[in-house]
């Protein structure tokens, strides 16, 4: 088979199995379970959020736990055992939607809720890994675009009811012949696979883009630590801004559960062509100019957002506004996508991957949530909340320019390099 | 000094091209309800609150309806778009236009009356009014009354900042995926920020002054393009690098009107240029360096 096929197919299943795995997380983790808890089993949502920051922490201990063995045990590294691995959890997670339409108890909830965390906990590490092996680095961007494209619109367009029962029967069309198809490369002995399991070595696959940059630095775990912090401040105004418009049904209905086609295929449109500028951007500018782009659409969104509440508290507003966080959204996922594996190598991308994905998103969902919900209690209006949410974004845009014009140390030199001569 | 009276100039010249056809630029812009007791100058935009619009009241143009709602009463002497929010007409209501209805709701008391037709859906939007028809003498005149002052600066820009404009065209040619991926951006966020700034009355200057510099920046954009074709043109002609930057920047200004002439296709193919531009003089910071993609192997995230 052509060497550019192999890569191709490569291409195809980790763009394809990835923009499934966030599809599944967008709508039927996010979305569906909170509809199950409430509807189905009663419960009220502040209990529903306790389930759910169950979940976000029990799933970043289960990853953090797969990406530390397999940081440290060269045989989890292995393209065989990743994609065997991705396909047990993928398999595991379609049993368990499959049943989620059934439960009726708490307790069977929660049973739900640590299986679920567990291969969830381990897709994570295993799946975002074979970006080493599969996914050129110079095409890191484009295909975290395909992959935020294929998901968002998907989410957006396709996923008319967030109701358990019907996302569930859509999300088992995916995921089904998803998991057949993980199966079948795993374990049939496949000469692409083979070729696919030997690319990581290849400078071509294995060094991310950014590895030199974190090496070359005088503290490199700062530099990882500052980009975990930046995805988390990220998700956590993405996730804390989102809570209360989805608490805001006229907001709602004016845009993602629209009944009508229109505003959800602008929805969907403006996320695909965004996640392409995303991947453009990304590739030929670099990950930093995203994220300045990424704070400020945050931060005037909310802002407009802010007004439309001032000023026509009981309007759903037009579509711009939608459109517009689309375009922020579609940004920091090709980021989420592409960042990762551009910081990692064979050896740190499970690592790298659990620390930045778990830390960065599951936990920054759960805290938003938890303080999405003491404001509710508090009674904290839409107009006040999605204030606090624009000062977080505005802050950390600052900080982004601060940055940009902050003297930064000059990069160390590789060891064994002969030390400048002084000038006499 | 003399660089600064020439800047002076050349913004001048720039909003002049940019004024050029235009008869009246008033507008009335309604955001937290009133009570109208008079005519308000130019068209009326609502974009939010509770208007109401008495009987006896009239208001002599066109009144477009964003969001917030309006009750009327009185008469209206030319249109009346509803894009969002409420329209609420009384039975002495009179609108002697039409009455288009692209988004929102509408309330119609028996005895309201519509001179024109009610137009719903994407016949109602105001295309006739964003895109008139015009003879094509009257488009030609409107497009040299812009073009000349913009070649005119095209000279001064193509004798004094070659390099600049060399920077621009380059984004703009050899890179124009990226070009258009940051143009993109900025022009749906830049929107965006404008109607934030409107919302707060006091950075409506401010507003209208980034409206100024955005189309200083395309028109920028089209003198780099006019350096590049005129460095072409300077093989077969004997003018001068400036000389021949203005007459490039005539070419490609025609060569856009012409294309604005097709069906359809014209206006996007517009868009499409200007957001290329706006993108290729982002990339560069207006010429000041030229754009390098980032390489494979980057040493700064």
């Amino acid at each position: 088979m052509p060497p550019k096929v192999i890569i191709a197919l490569g291409l195809l299943l980790f763009t394809g199995m990835m923009a499934a795995g966030y599809l599944y997380n967008v709508t039927f983790i996010q979305l569906g379970l909170v509809d199950l808890g409430t509807r189905l089993i009663g419960l009220n949502r502040p209990a529903v959020a306790g389930y759910m920051a169950v979940l976000a922490v029990l799933t970043c201990a289960t990853a953090l736990l797969v990406g530390w063995a397999m940081l440290h045990r060269p045989r989890l590294r292995h393209f065989r055992f990743k994609l065997r691995a991705a396909f047990v959890a993928v398999a595991l997670q379609a049993l368990l939607t499959a049943a989620a339409p059934f439960l009726r108890e708490p307790g069977q909830l929660l049973a739900w809720i640590v299986a679920g965390s567990l291969a969830l906990g381990l897709a994570v590490p295993v799946t975002f890994g074979l970006a080493v092996d599969l996914v050129p680095v110079r095409l890191r961007g484009h295909v975290a675009a395909a992959i935020t494209a294929i998901a968002y619109f998907a989410a957006a367009v396709l996923i008319r009811s967030w109701h358990i029962e019907d996302v569930a029967v859509q999300m088992l069309v995916v995921i089904v012949p998803g998991a057949i198809a993980l199966g079948v490369l795993a374990f049939a002995p496949l000469p692409f696979v083979d070729e696919w399991s030997r690319r990581h070595w290849s400078p071509e696959f294995g060094r991310g883009r950014y590895v030199s940059a974190i090496e070359s630095s005088t503290r490199p775990a700062w530099r990882v630590a500052g980009i975990v912090a930046l995805m988390f401040a990220v998700f956590f105004i993405d996730s804390l801004g989102f809570l209360r418009l989805a608490e805001t049904p006229h907001l709602m209905a004016a845009s993602w559960t629209a009944t009508d086609l229109a505003p959800r295929l602008t929805i969907g449109v403006v996320h695909v062509l965004t996640a392409v500028i995303g991947g453009v951007i990304y590739t030929n500018l670099g990950a930093r100019h995203l994220f300045y782009w990424i704070f400020a659409i945050f931060a005037l969104v909310h802002l407009m957002y802010v007004f439309q509440a001032w000023l026509t508290p009981l309007s759903g507003g037009t579509v711009a506004q939608p459109a517009l966080y689309a375009t922020a959204v579609s940004l920091y996922t090709v980021i989420t996508f592409a960042l990762w594996a551009d910081i990692s190598t064979p050896v740190t991308i499970g690592r790298n991957t659990a620390v930045g994905v778990a830390l960065s998103g599951w936990l920054a969902t759960f805290l938003s949530t938890a303080v999405a919900l003491r404001w509710a209690a508090s009674e904290v209006s839409l107009e006040q909340h999605l204030r606090w949410v624009d000062a977080l974004a505005l802050i950390f845009l600052l900080l982004m320019l601060a940055l940009a014009v902050w003297p930064t140390p000059r990069p160390q030199p590789p060891s064994g390099a002969p030390m400048e001569k002084k000038r006499a | 000094m003399r660089r600064r009276l020439v800047a002076i100039g050349m913004i001048a010249l720039f909003l002049l091209a940019g004024c050029a056809g235009e008869e009246d630029l008033a507008l009335t812009l309604l955001m937290r309800g009133e009570h109208v007791t008079g005519d308000l100058p130019g068209d009326v935009y609502i974009a939010g609150g509770e208007v109401a619009v008495p009987a006896g009241v009239v208001i002599g143009r066109s009144v477009y309806l964003f969001d917030g709602s309006l009750a009327l009463d009185g008469e209206i002497g030319g249109d009346v778009f509803v894009f969002g929010g409420r329209l609420a007409l009384g039975p002495a209501a009179l609108v002697n236009g039409d009455l288009r209805l692209a988004g929102g709701t509408v309330e119609r008391a028996p005895g309201a009356t519509i001179g024109g037709t009610v137009l719903e859906g994407s016949r109602a939007l105001p295309l006739d009014e964003l895109m008139p028809e015009r003879s094509t003498t009257d488009s030609f005149a409107r497009w040299l009354m812009a073009t000349l002052p913009l070649s005119v600066a095209a000279y001064v820009l193509g004798r004094r900042s070659p390099q600049a404009l060399s920077a621009v065209s380059e984004a703009a040619l050899s890179h124009p995926i990226v070009s258009l991926s940051v143009g993109a951006l900025a022009a749906m966020v830049l929107p965006a920020l404008m109607v934030a700034m409107v919302f707060t009355l006091v950075l409506i200057p401010l507003a209208l002054l980034l409206v100024m510099i955005l189309a200083l920046v395309i028109g920028y954009g089209a003198i780099a393009l006019g350096w590049r074709l005129g460095g072409r043109l300077r093989r077969y002609t004997p003018l001068s690098e400036a000389g021949a930057t203005g007459l490039g920047t005539l070419l490609v200004m025609l060569a856009l009107f012409l294309a604005g002439l097709i069906p359809l296709a014209g206006g996007w193919l517009g868009l499409l240029v200007s957001v290329l531009l706006l993108g290729a003089v982002f990339l560069t910071r207006f010429g000041a360096r030229p754009f390098v993609p980032a390489p494979a192997t980057a040493d700064r995230l």
